[in-house]
């Protein structure tokens, strides 16, 4: 029997069963790794995982089952009812779903090159050219340097009649350079997770990046700390990827909202009747979007893990808080329609707001002009520590290297372990300058947790360099 | 889930499909949770699948390929696929190290758990513990049933097969202005107090009501088990071969070295009745039960194979992969000390009680500088007293100083759900805590 017809038969068992909806995904995911850890080969790994997760709602209650075993598709179905009708035991409000209308379709990612056709010869010989950069460099003492490949297949159908085959192929290239002296140790690393072929690896050039994160790697271990006061910050892409995510993409998913994640991941400072208040979220630089269409996004998919529509939804317009991320069985409990962004990790999950491709729109000038209007600062890059509270208030990251300012230019000197931290909206407020599109970076990250069972998701984020005035910078000052 | 008897045959057919010699991994299972948020269930699923992990070494080259696909013909495009992929991949550093066939020992489940915590029960627990949630205030959490096989063999015959159930519970208890209490607990034995945990909960939120500020700079704090556990853990990854390998670890050249006080002993030890009952490692080799900090002094690392061969160190028995990367503690325990948490509580002048953490990360591994925020749960002690509650705060601390810094260890242990495992910890208490920022 054909997987069409195999999923035509689930739905069908399902509608036997009288429930009120169902839906399946049938996933079939291909990964391979390979890496060198100080030269040698440490990982040459292939993976394949197919399974589908049913979902079923009953009377207004919920049941999910997965499974690996593609010749048990109506027993999971039936799975799936028993659990449902067990969630009725304490079912308060009956679920609703956003209404969407049934889909069609078909979409894949564009790829020039399939990575799994390149000979595995090239992919180990870019990795020894970014090795050999490194070695050039005296004073590494450690390093690492990667390829991961990823292709999904995706089937989506539902027992509204929706049946979208969808593929996804995703490349990630890494980086790590360290230097270590007796009593410290300092990275200087790179990683993007890039949707489309083989050739994104190629544009990466991971062997210039390599020669210079290690070059600058073994002149920051010998770097003073970084000095700890209020200063005016340029906070390069490599580090907005993970300050977008932690206090605008989370606070921002409407789950969170409503208290679905509580006991977990955490709430969400905002509430939803915070839509209609005009809630300030940051200055009138700051324009940020879930922005499902993004090319080579890793949140870019004509359909989500429930058969909506990809969406572009304005978070927040000049700094105005504007809209939720929403799945659809918590979007219409404010009035909302579903954004689009129920999403599962892989077939063994059931799909849950996650972020699609949370991006800071760009503004205007160049990375100079922001660092021209700073009498004395710094310029932080490339993320190397994070922590937020449950609520998304109070947030603490740390870069790898504060380059600095002075005079409206930077001096060219480094200092090591720059810590900065603030709170979301005070933050927002305090940007003052993002760069034009043509620094505009998208950078994709592959590990974002939340859910239980915990899901990883792979997101990525957009932004230029952007100014931040007065920001509170390292906490040595406290002991 | 493969019973033993499968996963041997599976094991058996695979390692004759190559001609190299081959290690093979299973992981078999299926996990169950139901979870709830404002009082109701909110998402009940379950999910069950088995992976296999085929390893083939030829020399020092070696290449590894998995599937879930385990058909006839799934299972032999595998053994292929790992062989052509060994044909292109350079040598490494190492030849293969052949399996060990030493027995071990092996603790099935009684069943007792998979029985008490099916779909039905774990509503029917929820249920009964939501009628003991206040009005104003709302329940949330998860209640999980995993039940997981682990099975390691290779082409020369060895054989492992270790299976456990497990059970873990979280619930936070919030009101409506948003105050929060928590309760949780795991068992790989007998069945938890899931309803004791959230009255406690409950207990925990009514009593956080009406927060205060604290003040930001140094403290005296009690740990509760829970809070302790999640410190202790961080400094458990630093204690891994694979830390000191790539110089990220605090205990770098410091083996032997004394570098926190007496009272702070710390192990991991495989045969704790109630952690997980996995006697073996990723690559076969039979856990040790090791001290990892012995009276403050730094007394050994966590090895796999290859890191064991590299810096010419027993294999304590730790791979979580077969790619270099261990050793990680899954059994792991803190000493407890003389007097209850209660005792310890009641003989602080004054000082702070936290019950969770959250969001803790490591600001610098290399000084063991940890930054992370209270939740559910922190209040002031005044004269031996739980008073005050008071407010999120985030503390920014070294544990080189705060585990240098402990003034008492609870003599009563919690075990507590971690990553890969569950770990036994004390309370404790902690002087000179720094608290750094609040929202």
């Amino acid at each position: 029997m054909s997987i069409k017809d195999k999923i035509t038969q689930a739905m069908e068992a399902a509608k036997a069963l009288g429930v009120d909806y169902a839906d399946i995904r049938v996933k079939d995911i291909r990964m391979e790794s390979i890496s060198l850890e100080n030269g040698a080969l440490s990982a040459a790994v292939t993976n394949r995982s197919q399974g589908y997760g049913i979902r079923v709602y009953v009377d207004g209650s919920m049941g999910f089952a997965a499974s690996g075993d593609m010749d048990k598709l109506v027993e999971t179905v039936h799975e799936a009812y028993q659990i449902a009708k067990a969630s009725l035991t304490l079912q308060a409000q009956k679920i609703v779903l956003a209404p969407k209308e049934a889909a069609k379709g078909t979409y894949s990612t564009p790829v020039v090159t399939d990575p799994f056709t390149v000979p595995f010869s090239e992919k180990l010989a870019l990795l020894n050219k970014c090795n050999d950069a490194i070695k050039a460099v005296p004073g590494i003492t450690y390093s690492v340097c990667g390829l991961d490949f990823r292709k999904d297949d995706v089937i989506y159908a539902d027992t509204d009649g929706s049946y979208i085959e969808q593929y996804f192929c995703q490349c990630t290239g890494q980086i790590i350079t360290t230097a270590s002296s007796e009593e410290d140790n300092q990275d200087r690393s790179f990683i993007d997770v890039i949707r489309g072929g083989y050739e994104t690896i190629l544009n990466l050039e991971m062997p210039k990046i390599a020669a210079r994160l290690a070059a600058e790697v073994v002149e920051l271990i010998n770097c003073p700390d970084c000095p700890s006061g209020e200063f005016d910050l340029v906070i390069n892409p490599n580090q907005m990827f993970l300050q977008i995510h932690e206090s605008v993409g989370h606070p921002t998913e409407l789950d969170r909202v409503l208290g679905s994640e509580a006991a977990f991941a955490g709430r969400s400072f905002l509430a939803p009747e915070d839509l209609k208040k005009n809630l300030v979220y940051g200055s009138k630089h700051v324009t940020l979007v879930a922005d499902a269409t993004c090319p080579q996004g890793l949140g870019t998919f004509a359909y989500d893990d429930e058969g909506v529509p990809a969406q572009n939804i304005t978070l927040v317009d000049k700094g105005i808080f504007t809209g939720f991320q929403t799945s659809r069985d918590n979007a219409p409990v404010v009035g909302l329609p579903s954004s689009g962004g129920g999403l599962s990790d892989g077939w063994r999950n059931l799909p849950i707001v996650r972020m699609t491709n949370i991006n800071l729109l760009p503004g205007e000038g160049s990375p100079e002009d922001l660092i021209a209007g700073i009498e004395y600062g710094f310029l932080l890059d490339q993320n190397k520590s994070w922590s937020i509270d449950d609520l998304r208030i109070n947030f603490q990251f740390a870069c790898q290297v504060a380059y600095e300012i002075k005079d409206g230019k930077l001096t060219g000197r480094m200092f090591k372990n720059p810590i900065y931290a603030g709170k979301t909206t005070e933050f927002w407020g305090s940007c003052d300058g993002v760069a034009g599109p043509e620094y505009w970076q998208l950078i994709g990250i592959p590990n974002c947790g939340k859910g239980q069972p915990m899901q990883v998701m792979r997101v990525s984020h957009g932004s230029s360099p952007t100014r931040f005035r007065k920001v509170k910078v390292g906490v040595s000052d406290v002991k | 889930m493969l019973n033993k008897k499968d996963a041997q045959s599976i094991i058996e057919k695979l390692t004759s499909y190559v001609s190299h010699y081959a290690t093979v991994n299973i992981g078999s299972g299926s996990q169950g949770t139901t979870r709830f948020a404002n009082s109701e269930i909110s998402q009940n699923v379950t999910t069950s699948d088995t992976n296999v992990s085929l390893t083939v070494y030829e020399g020092k080259k070696e290449a590894t390929c998995a599937t879930n696909v385990l058909t006839e013909e799934g299972l032999k495009q595998l053994a292929k696929d790992a062989q052509e992929l060994l044909k292109y991949v350079p040598e490494g550093e190492y030849e293969a190290f052949t399996m060990s066939k030493e027995p071990v020992d092996e603790r099935p489940p009684t069943g007792e758990l998979a029985t008490a915590f099916d779909a039905a029960a774990r509503a029917a627990y929820i249920k009964e513990g939501v009628s003991y949630v206040k009005e104003g205030f709302t329940a949330s959490g998860a209640l999980v049933l995993t039940q997981q096989a682990i099975a390691v063999g290779d082409s020369l015959g060895a054989f492992r097969y270790a299976q456990y159930d497990q059970v873990t519970f979280n619930t936070v208890v919030t009101h409506q202005d948003g105050t929060d209490g928590a309760g949780e607990c795991t068992s790989y034995t007998v069945v938890p107090d899931v309803i004791g945990e959230f009255k406690k909960a409950q207990a925990t939120a009514s009593a956080a009501m009406g927060a205060v500020s604290p003040e930001l700079g140094a403290h005296t704090v009690v740990l509760s088990p829970l809070a302790f556990a999640d410190l202790v853990g961080f400094m458990g990854f630093m204690l891994g071969a694979d830390a000191i390998e790539d110089g990220s670890s605090f205990a770098i050249e410091k083996l032997g070295q004394k570098m926190f006080g007496d009272n702070f002993t710390v192990t991991d030890n495989v045969n704790c009745p109630c952690t997980r009952p996995v006697f073996f490692d990723y690559e076969g080799t039979p856990r040790q039960s090791v001290a990892m900090v012995d009276k403050g002094v730094v007394s050994s690392f966590l090895y796999d194979n290859k890191l064991a061969a590299k810096h010419k160190a027993p294999n304590t028995g730790h791979a979580v992969t077969n790619k270099g990367r261990g050793g990680y503690a899954i059994n792991l325990q803190v000493e407890g000390g003389s007097q209850t948490l209660e005792e310890i509580i009641a003989s602080t002048k004054k000082g702070i009680f936290i019950n969770e953490f959250h969001y803790t990360n490591f600001v610098n591994p290399r000084t063991l500088q940890l930054t992370g925020l209270t939740r559910n749960g922190t209040f002031l002690i005044e004269d031996g007293k739980i008073t005050t509650p008071i407010s999120t705060v985030r503390f920014t601390e070294s544990l080189l100083d705060a585990f240098n810094s402990i003034t008492a260890i609870s003599s009563d242990r919690t075990l507590t759900a971690g990553y890969m495992g569950a770990s036994l910890v004390p309370g404790a208490r902690i002087d000179n805590f720094h608290f750094t920022s609040k929202p």
